[in-house]
């Protein structure tokens, strides 16, 4: 299998020299997210197409009835399965899990289930006999960096979109039934959705040390001087915030060369659903606050974004039979 | 039970009777395991303990670890069955303790100084005897010490604490039972200045409340590093005076 | 691309197909699809011209035209994109592929189907909705096209009950399809050479 693409030193390089000089490869400045594209399904509820530059990923929401965990009878099933074949790149190997894998599934997963983004409450249907399970599938087409980023767009716009058929409850005591109508004859329910998470992932590049690495100097001198001079550091102190590039959005390019990274979950309610940065580089406090209130930005942007889509999908949808007819149905 | 009990008492004591500012206690010892490995510590931090055993550097056993400018690092962590109150055997497959190893391993390959040691590997073991709450952090804590112990240059010492937020009240280094109740973030920094290597908030919390959270275990992660830098200290002394350098 | 030891061959390449479902897991239907896409591409890719690598085929079902029960079209749309995808990474092949599904149906007014049936082509999922309960038979059928005239069968994956004839005639019905399908193909893949190759000018 192939190993895990290593850029080459020259990229390298090139990459941080441009970064010094506060220039990105793709023309894009340090804030700045790729072009994001959301399109839904025009045939089927809850499948979701996210396009953030090149990445793409689809996600495909489904609901069915079953049994509730005995230990939670109130509350329903709610799975996200983000298996990333090699079709996103020939690194990930197909059944097995590498490493990114589990981070980004592990991101998603506290971004979306843990924050409570879909009240599971909701999906109990007769409490410890049924309820429905909903499961996002989460496919991942294109890898070009960001795809925690884009598959979390992709699950939260996919609730939304989702309409579970519409059920009603028939007899009383054990001999109760579900009846489920089919969404051609009733007009299928939207799911309990609390809030939109929205993932921004953030990556550190130290460039004092990209500097240094051009100047000559090696990593080894570099070493020496955090070791000896006190004096030096509290220099270092000051400088910090022009040592960190901090980058939104990064290509899969950008992913392999940085040195850090930060994930922020944030809603439009101002509210931080997932902190996730791993010990890679270490960053000050101040950006990483930073980092957060610009997630909460960027949280916004996209919600915005995403209800405006949903709308220009719900007048599509408006103009065939199925909503005229549903419409008359409610007058009733 | 857990409804009775008050997480914060309006006096401003917590259920284990420390303030908010407070952390629990701390205990640790270097050089425990002296045999069985390159670098040892145990970590009691309340009532959860972490065993800490370092091996290396040495020559990675699989070719695939080979990094031809630096040291990998190896983490396993073990949770002993019976460290909660319900025994459940956890597999090593288990995607939260896979997560907590590759976090603990991102953390140290960036503080240890790691060019030093090229086309090796160290090998870091994890026992997790009893937990009431901060796991990670007491891992991250007791690998600090099981490293110096080894002998393996580091840039600093990495301290990581946990603060949760309850309503509008900021608490220091949370028990098993806070923990479940609050959101909370687990931070680790390097060093007594601001640089924070590692950062994981897991539940849903207000972004004004971020920054007290952050800066209350900030000054959790030094106090912590100054306890953990006596320890060294005086174990070093003791040996010294033992003459067993 | 690079083999894993354990897969490499020494005289020709190892080809890797991979199929996952649009939802859930992959199973033993994403295993029977796997097979049968091996069966067809494989001999069509001239392999033996990349020894000791892997051609690697990743199909992801995005959203189902079968109902629950077939996967017939799943199966074809499969070999098409396989096909339109090897042309695309300029894969050496031997000729051109192109697959078809036909289902029949009783019609109301017959017990069985026979001949008298209704036979759909291509179905589209809300026709097979409408016939789902009628299905006596489904055929899914791969040619080898040459020049764009039907030259050999490669694959002919029939459940049911039907008759001797009614195979038949789904072969020639299939043959049809297919080199209009082949056509439709050819259109695309000239259309993108011509967008890609405008750097010439």
């Amino acid at each position: 299998m192939p190993r895990d693409l290593t850029p080459s030193t020259i990229e390298n390089t090139f990459v941080l020299k441009a970064l010094t000089e506060r220039i990105r490869l793709d023309s894009r400045s340090f804030n700045q997210l790729r072009d994001l594209d959301i399109s839904f399904s025009s045939t089927e509820y809850g499948v979701v197409d996210v396009k953030l530059g090149r990445t793409r990923v689809i996600a495909r929401i489904s609901a069915e009835i079953t049994q509730p965990y005995t230990d939670r009878p109130y509350d329903g099933l709610f799975i996200i399965s983000t298996e990333i074949s090699p079709m996103a790149a020939p690194t990930f190997e197909a059944g097995r899990k590498s490493e990114d894998e589990l981070v980004i599934s592990r991101i998603i997963e506290k971004s979306i289930r843990r924050s409570g983004a879909l009240d599971t409450e909701s999906l109990c249907i007769i409490s410890g006999e049924k309820c429905w399970a909903v499961r996002a599938d989460v496919h991942f087409l294109d890898h070009d960096g960001g795809l925690m980023d884009a598959a979390c767009i992709a699950v939260s716009a996919g609730l939304l979109h989702f309409r579970r058929p519409d059920i009603t409850i028939e007899g009383v005591g054990s001999r109760r039934e579900v009846i489920v109508h089919p969404i051609t004859e009733r007009v299928p329910v939207p799911l309990a959705v609390l809030h939109v998470p929205v993932c921004v992932t953030f990556s550190f590049f130290d460039v004092r040390k990209a500097s240094s690495a051009i100047s000559g100097r090696t990593r080894k001198d570099e070493a020496k001087d955090v070791d000896e001079d006190d004096v030096e550091e509290e220099e270092e102190e000051e400088e910090d915030d022009s040592s960190v590039a901090v980058l939104v959005d990064a290509t899969l390019q950008e992913e392999l060369l940085r040195h850090g990274y930060m994930s922020v979950t944030a809603n439009t309610n101002r509210e931080i659903c997932q902190i996730q940065k791993g010990g890679d580089m270490p960053v000050d406090v101040g950006v990483l606050l930073s980092c957060s209130e610009a997630a909460i930005m960027v949280a916004e942007k996209v919600t915005k974004l995403i209800n405006k889509r949903l709308k220009e999908d719900e007048a599509r949808r408006n103009v065939g039979n199925l909503l005229v007819e549903a419409r008359a149905e409610n007058d009733r | 039970m857990a409804s009775r009990m008050e997480i914060f008492s309006p006096e401003g004591l917590r259920i284990d009777g420390r303030r908010w500012n407070e952390v629990r206690h701390f205990r640790c010892a270097i050089n425990t395991h002296p045999v069985s490995s390159d670098g040892s510590a145990i970590i009691e931090q309340g009532n959860t303990k972490v065993i800490c055993n370092v091996i290396g550097p040495v020559e990675p056993t699989l070719r695939s670890r080979v990094v031809p400018d630096r040291v990998s690092i190896s983490v396993k962590v073990v949770v002993a069955p019976f460290s909660t109150i319900d025994r459940r055997k956890r597999s090593q497959n288990d995607s939260r303790i896979q997560e907590m190893c590759s976090s603990i391993q991102h953390v140290f390959e960036d503080a240890v100084i790691a060019h030093l040691f090229p086309r090796s590997q160290i090998d870091v073991n994890l026992y997790v005897v009893a937990q009431d709450g901060g796991v990670l952090q007491a891992c991250i804590n007791a690998t600090t010490l099981a490293l110096i112990d080894a002998g393996v240059p580091m840039y600093d010492y990495v301290c990581a604490c946990t603060a949760g937020m309850l309503d509008r009240e900021v608490l220091l280094d949370l028990n098993r039972i806070e923990e479940s109740d609050m959101p909370f973030l687990t931070m680790a920094t390097i060093g007594s200045k601001r640089k924070v290597a590692l950062l994981q908030l897991e539940m849903k919390v207000q972004f004004d409340r971020l920054e007290p959270m952050m800066a209350a275990s900030m000054s959790g992660c030094h106090h912590i590093r100054d306890l953990m830098d006596n320890e060294v200290r005086k174990h070093g002394k003791s040996r010294l005076e033992r003459g067993s350098l | 691309m690079e083999v894993n030891k354990r897969d490499e061959l020494p005289d020709v390449a190892t080809l890797e197909i991979v199929v996952r479902p649009d939802v859930g897991v992959a199973s033993t239907r994403e295993q029977f699809l796997q097979d049968r896409i091996r069966r067809v591409v494989g001999p069509v890719i001239a392999l033996e011209l990349h020894p000791r690598t892997l051609i690697q085929i990743v199909v992801q079902i995005v959203q189902s035209g079968d109902t629950k029960a077939l996967n017939t079209i799943a199966l074809s749309a499969s070999i098409n994109a396989t096909y339109m995808a090897l042309l695309d990474a300029g894969v050496p092949l031997r000729s051109t592929v192109s697959a078809t599904s036909i289902v029949c149906y009783a019609t109301s007014s017959t017990q069985a189907a026979l001949t008298t049936g209704g036979v759909l082509i291509d179905p589209t999922r809300p026709e097979l909705e409408k016939i789902e309960k009628d299905i006596t038979s489904v055929h899914t059928i791969a040619y080898e096209l040459k020049g764009g005239q039907m030259e050999r069968l490669l694959l002919s994956e029939s459940v049911g009950s039907f008759t001797e004839d009614e195979v038949f005639e789904c072969y020639d019905a299939a043959a049809k399809v297919c080199e209009e399908t082949n056509r439709t193909m050819r259109e695309a893949v000239t259309k993108s050479v011509q967008q890609k190759g405008r750097w010439r000018d």
